[in-house]
C-alpha cells in the first residue's frame, strides 16, 4: 500500500524498472567476471528475472538465428583458442578444453542478452527518445547525411593542404612546426567549410520558413 | 508540430548541425583511411593513437561552437555518431568494435564537459578519460572471451604479438603491464586534449573570431 496518494501502480512501475536494472547489471558483470560452471548462475537468474518481470521478451531468446550464432560462438573456439599445438591436443582429445570456451561465450552472449532485454523491456522507449532528442538526436539525421556527402571535399581539403606545404619545403625541416602549421590550416579551412555549409542550410530552409507559422529565433551569429 | 519536424530556423542550430557534420566526417575521413590501415595492419595500440586524432577533432568542434552563440552541448557525441556512422564505408577488420569506441570515447568526452565553461585543464581531462576507452574496451572484451583468464591472456598477448618482450615488459606482471598503459594512454590524452584546446585557439584567431 503506497500512501500519501501516490499511485500504487506508478511505485509497482518504478520497483519493476529498479529491479530489472538492479538484477540485469549484476547478472552482466558476474557473467563477465566468472568461468564455466560457475557462469551458468547469472544466466539462470537473468532468464528466471526475465521470465517473472517481463515474460513476453523470452520470446526473443528463442530466435533460430541467435541459436545458430551460439552455434557458431561454441564450435569455433575449437580452431582459433591457444597455440597451434594446444588446438592440436585440444582437437585430438575430442576438444573438451575448446569446447567449454565456446559454451562459455555463449552463455555470456545470452546472459547479455537476457540482461538487456531485462533492462530495456522496463524503459519506456519514449522517454529515451525525449532524452535524446533533447539533447543530441536534433537533426543528428541530417548531419549523418551532410558528413558522408562531404566527404570529398574533406579529403580534398587535407589533399590541397598537403600539396601547399609540400611546395613550401615539406617536412624535410621544423617537421613539428609543420605539422602543426598543416593541422592550422586544415581546421581553418574545416570551420570555413562548416560555415559555408550553415549558410547553405539557411538558404536551403528560406522557403519552409517564409510559409512556416513560426517566427525565426532572434539568437545566433549573424553569418 | 513536433519541434524536429520544424525547418532549421535559427543561424545558431543550422551552424550546430555543420560543425556536427563536418568535424564528424573529418574524423571519420580519418578513421576510414589512416585507421583502417592500422588496423589492417595491427599496429599495436592503434585504437589509442587514433583516439587521440578524435580526441582533438572533438574538442576543436567543441569549442569553435562555444565561441558561437551555441554552448556546444551535445556536440561531442553528436561528432562521434556521424564518425561512427561514417566508418561502414570501409570494410576492414574490426569495424564494429572501432565503431563502440568511437561512441564509447565520444560519450566520455561529452560528460566530462558537461557540466561548467570549457578550459584547457576540462578539455585535458576530458581527452585523459576518452584515451582510457581503448583498454578498457580491449579489456572488456578480452574478459567476455576468456572470462578469468583474460588477465594473462592480455599478457601473453602484449609481450608475444606486440613486441613487450622486446621492450623489455617480460618481468611485469599483468596488473602492472595494464597499469603501465593506462597511465601511458592518460598522459597522451592528456596532451591530445590540451592539444585541442590549443589548436582550437589558433584556429578562431586566423579566422579573427574571439577564443574563449
Amino acid at each position: 500500500m503506497v500512501a500519501g496518494g501516490t499511485d500504487p501502480h506508478a511505485a509497482r512501475s518504478k520497483g519493476r524498472v529498479v529491479a530489472a536494472i538492479v538484477i540485469g547489471g549484476a547478472t552482466l558483470v558476474a557473467a563477465l567476471m566468472l568461468g564455466w560452471p560457475l557462469v551458468l548462475l547469472p544466466a539462470g537468474t537473468a532468464i528466471a528475472a526475465l521470465v517473472v518481470l517481463n515474460r513476453r521478451q523470452v520470446r526473443a531468446l528463442f530466435n533460430k538465428w541467435l541459436w545458430l550464432g551460439l552455434a557458431v560462438v561454441v564450435v569455433v573456439p575449437v580452431w582459433v583458442i591457444g597455440t597451434p599445438g594446444e588446438r592440436e591436443d585440444a582437437q585430438a582429445g575430442g576438444g573438451l578444453l575448446a569446447l567449454t570456451a565456446g559454451v562459455t561465450m555463449a552463455v555470456r552472449v545470452l546472459t547479455t542478452l537476457a540482461a538487456m532485454l531485462l533492462i530495456g523491456s522496463c524503459i519506456a522507449p519514449a522517454a529515451v527518445s525525449r532524452v535524446l532528442g533533447r539533447f543530441v538526436g536534433r537533426d543528428l539525421g541530417l548531419a549523418c547525411a551532410i558528413g558522408v556527402n562531404l566527404l570529398p571535399a574533406i579529403l580534398e581539403i587535407l589533399r590541397r593542404t598537403t600539396l601547399a606545404l609540400r611546395l613550401r619545403g615539406g617536412f624535410r625541416r621544423h617537421r613539428l612546426a609543420n605539422l602543426k602549421r598543416l593541422a592550422t590550416a586544415v581546421g581553418v579551412q574545416t570551420v570555413r567549410l562548416t560555415e559555408d555549409v550553415a549558410e547553405a542550410l539557411l538558404l536551403a530552409q528560406a522557403p519552409a520558413r517564409a510559409t512556416g507559422e513560426s517566427e525565426p529565433e532572434p539568437q545566433g551569429p549573424q553569418p | 508540430m513536433d519541434e524536429s519536424s520544424e525547418p532549421l530556423r535559427s543561424p545558431a542550430r543550422a551552424q550546430w548541425v555543420a560543425v556536427v557534420a563536418v568535424f564528424g566526417a573529418v574524423w571519420g575521413a580519418f578513421e576510414i583511411s589512416l585507421g583502417a590501415f592500422l588496423r589492417s595492419v595491427s599496429i599495436p595500440m592503434h585504437g589509442t593513437l587514433m583516439t587521440g586524432i578524435g580526441i582533438i577533432i572533438m574538442l576543436v568542434a567543441r569549442r569553435t561552437l562555444s565561441a558561437g552563440s551555441h554552448h556546444g552541448r551535445g556536440a561531442t557525441i553528436a561528432v562521434g555518431v556521424v564518425a561512427a556512422a561514417i566508418l561502414p564505408l570501409s570494410v576492414t577488420r574490426g569495424m564494429h568494435q572501432a565503431m563502440v569506441g568511437i561512441l564509447a570515447e565520444a560519450a566520455c568526452i561529452e560528460i566530462a564537459l558537461w557540466i561548467g565553461r570549457p578550459s584547457r585543464w576540462r578539455f585535458g581531462l576530458a581527452g585523459l578519460l576518452a584515451a582510457l576507452i581503448p583498454l578498457v574496451q580491449l579489456l572488456t572484451v578480452m574478459t567476455v572471451q576468456y572470462g578469468p583468464g583474460a588477465l594473462s591472456t592480455f599478457r601473453e598477448m602484449l609481450l608475444t604479438k606486440q613486441g613487450g618482450e622486446r621492450l623489455g615488459l617480460a618481468a611485469f606482471t599483468a596488473g602492472s603491464l595494464i597499469g603501465l598503459i593506462a597511465v601511458a594512454s592518460a598522459v597522451f590524452g592528456l596532451v591530445c586534449g590540451m592539444l585541442g584546446w590549443s589548436l582550437a585557439g589558433q584556429i578562431l584567431t586566423r579566422l579573427g573570431r574571439k577564443a574563449e
